[in-house]
């Protein structure tokens, strides 16, 4: 074994980009860079590191935990405790269908076997999930008065089965509920791109460790964009799934026919990888079906770029950079979504409807809840049964009706993602003197809508602004088509490199993640 | 105003509320549910709801509207 255990010390050859890498304090010279942990940026490129005997799946996990202590970011919450060399060989013909059948006990830590699929795979979640005898913080010590969790999350515990446990715990926006990373109670989480730059939310931790290269992916969730918003402040694929795709057991809610729980993650694969072992079998047999199917045909796009609500311009460089990545993707204009203004009401309704009810135990106890939260559950309280009843009741024929009139014949519709770009983290962060309303509104304002209507989405780099923070593109596809939305980002990666890679070092390696 | 601390047991019978969703009506609302609120948080609360009221449901009078299901129950 070449790991003598200490960061960066290790060496490897990667046939494939036909490279060496000696260590990390090499990776801002001409080598090719290594994460944090001294490890290949990409799954991929673990993977062959491990098959070749370079390192063991026990060093790898204790390097990545390694780093995730040293977290410069003020991501992480807390590491879990390093696994005692116990290893689960769990059969991958056992996975993911047969999951709780195979599933060792949590709270007992273990090295999984190198043969299975995310072994030393170190992946970071959201402090939102129960897990063993883990009990999520939700960004403010503690679950939601009243809540009772069913179990454990069915998403880890596949995630787990197929090699990967959770590694650390990350902050996150409180109770799922904000648009960035601001969080009265927490540690300000800066962003690893740019430290002026806001960090979105509410899975504002997932983003920044994936970004730092801290872990491979992490899980969030998105009740109304809290796995794009992040994603796109800091140049990440984020993905959020078809409603019910994913079990919700074990996830704390905000609302729980919005929430869908999403993957963060640096590139297409990686996300494709992670994603697939939070599946059923035959789900991730579709998943991967849907993905080769859309890698080797054309896509048929559509884009929609103009708002209803004039609010919502875009700034003039993420308007050229979508427009001309339109063109070159050859994507039909459409002037508008019709109803835009209609479902993002009704989006609203559902939203503050369900987060009174998450957290009606404390309203009524009169227990404290931070500001932002109170305000959405207040005004959820408030809300006319009716107007919720009728919002839910509308969802199918909205549904309908978008995936004929904006989708029509296209297999994905292209909107933007942040319309004025990554802001500063001052001027959307509500206790800063220089806080704009416009702005932090400005982030979500492409986000809720697509929860309501249930549909899965993606968000990626395609360019990067002046000041090199990432300009995103949101893709929106019909329900359970992940797979081609995976596809389309990595025809994206593969045209535009350098919009991808969110570590500075990561940029300098064309075969980040492209392999 | 201790209208929104305590809307039904302190506010006259000659309501401050207008027949719009207001502060009042929210705060009336609320209390209804056992849940306490102060004044400013009414009056966002009303403006949100003002926002995503459906067409014709900004009169509390409507019948979308439940702060007047019960109209003789309303301070």
């Amino acid at each position: 074994m070449r790991d003598d255990g200490k960061a960066g010390a290790i060496r490897r050859t990667d046939a494939r980009a036909g490279t060496a890498c000696t260590s990390i304090s090499t990776a801002a010279t001409a080598h090719p860079p290594l994460t944090p942990a001294g490890l290949p940026p990409s799954i991929a490129g673990l993977r062959r590191l491990l098959r070749q005997g370079d390192l063991t799946v026990e060093q790898a996990l204790a390097r990545q935990r390694a780093a995730l202590r040293q977290d410069a970011w003020h991501c992480v919450v807390e590491v879990a405790e390093a696994a005692p060399a116990v290893v689960l060989d769990v059969p991958l013909a056992a996975t993911p269908d047969a999951a709780p059948a195979v599933m060792p006990d949590p709270s007992r830590a273990v090295v999984p076997a190198a043969s299975m699929p995310l072994a030393g795979v170190g992946l970071a979640h959201k402090d939102i999930f129960v897990f063993g005898t883990h009990v999520p913080a939700c960004g403010v010590g503690e679950p939601p008065a009243g809540w009772v969790p069913t179990g454990e999350s069915t998403v880890l515990a596949r995630l787990a089965a197929a090699g990967s446990l959770p590694l650390a715990w990350l902050g996150m926006a409180p109770y799922a509920c904000g648009a960035t990373a601001e969080n009265e109670g927490g540690s300000v989480m800066r962003n690893p791109l740019d430290s002026a730059a806001a960090v979105g939310g509410s899975s504002s931790g997932s983003a920044v460790a994936v970004a730092a290269g801290l872990c491979y992916g992490a899980l969030g969730t998105d009740t109304a964009g809290s796995v794009r918003m992040p994603a796109a402040t800091c140049g990440l694929i984020g993905m959020k799934t078809t409603a019910g795709l994913l079990p919700d057991e074990g996830v704390v809610p905000l609302a729980p026919s919005l929430d869908t729980v999403g993957v963060l993650a640096r590139c297409s694969a990686d996300a494709l990888d992670i994603l697939a072992a939070t599946l059923t079998r035959d789900q991730a047999r579709i998943l991967h079906e849907r993905h080769a199917a859309a890698c080797h045909s054309p896509l048929r796009l559509a884009a929609c770029f103009v708002h209803a609500n004039a609010d919502f311009l875009l700034t003039p460089d993420v308007a050229a950079a979508l427009d001309t990545f339109a063109a070159e993707m050859a994507a039909v204009p459409r002037a508008g979504i019709n109803g835009q203004r209609e479902l993002q009401r009704l989006a609203d309704i559902v939203l503050h409807a369900e987060a009174a009810t998450t957290h009606g135990t404390a309203l009524r106890g009169a227990l404290p809840l931070p500001r932002a939260v109170r305000h959405l559950a207040l005004a959820g309280a408030a809300l006319p049964p009716a107007w919720y009843a009728d919002a839910r009741q509308q969802r199918a024929a909205h549904r309908e009706a978008f995936l004929r009139d904006a989708l029509g014949e296209a297999d994905l519709l292209l909107v933007p993602a942040l319309p004025a770009g990554v802001p500063d983290a001052r001027a959307v962060t509500t206790t800063s003197p220089d806080f704009q309303p416009r702005q932090l509104l400005a982030m979500f304002s492409w986000m809720p809508f697509v929860n309501y209507l249930g549909l899965p989405a993606v968000v990626l780099p395609i360019a990067r602004d002046d000041r090199g923070r990432p300009i995103c593109v949101q893709a929106i596809a019909r329900p359970h088509m992940e797979g081609t939305l995976l596809a389309f980002a990595s025809r994206v990666e593969q045209q535009r490199p350098d919009a991808f890679s969110s570590l500075t070092s990561f940029k300098q390696n064309n075969e980040t993640c492209l392999n | 105003m201790e209208l929104f601390v305590d809307p039904v047991s302190s506010a006259p019978q000659s309501s401050p509320c207008s027949q719009v969703i207001d502060a009042c009506a929210v705060a009336w609302t609320l209390d209804r549910q056992g849940i306490r609120a102060t004044e400013a948080e009414c009056h966002s609360v009303a403006k949100f709801l003002r926002r995503v009221a459906p067409p014709g449901a900004t009169d509390v009078r409507t019948r979308e509207s439940p702060f007047l299901a019960n109209p003789g129950e309303r301070p």
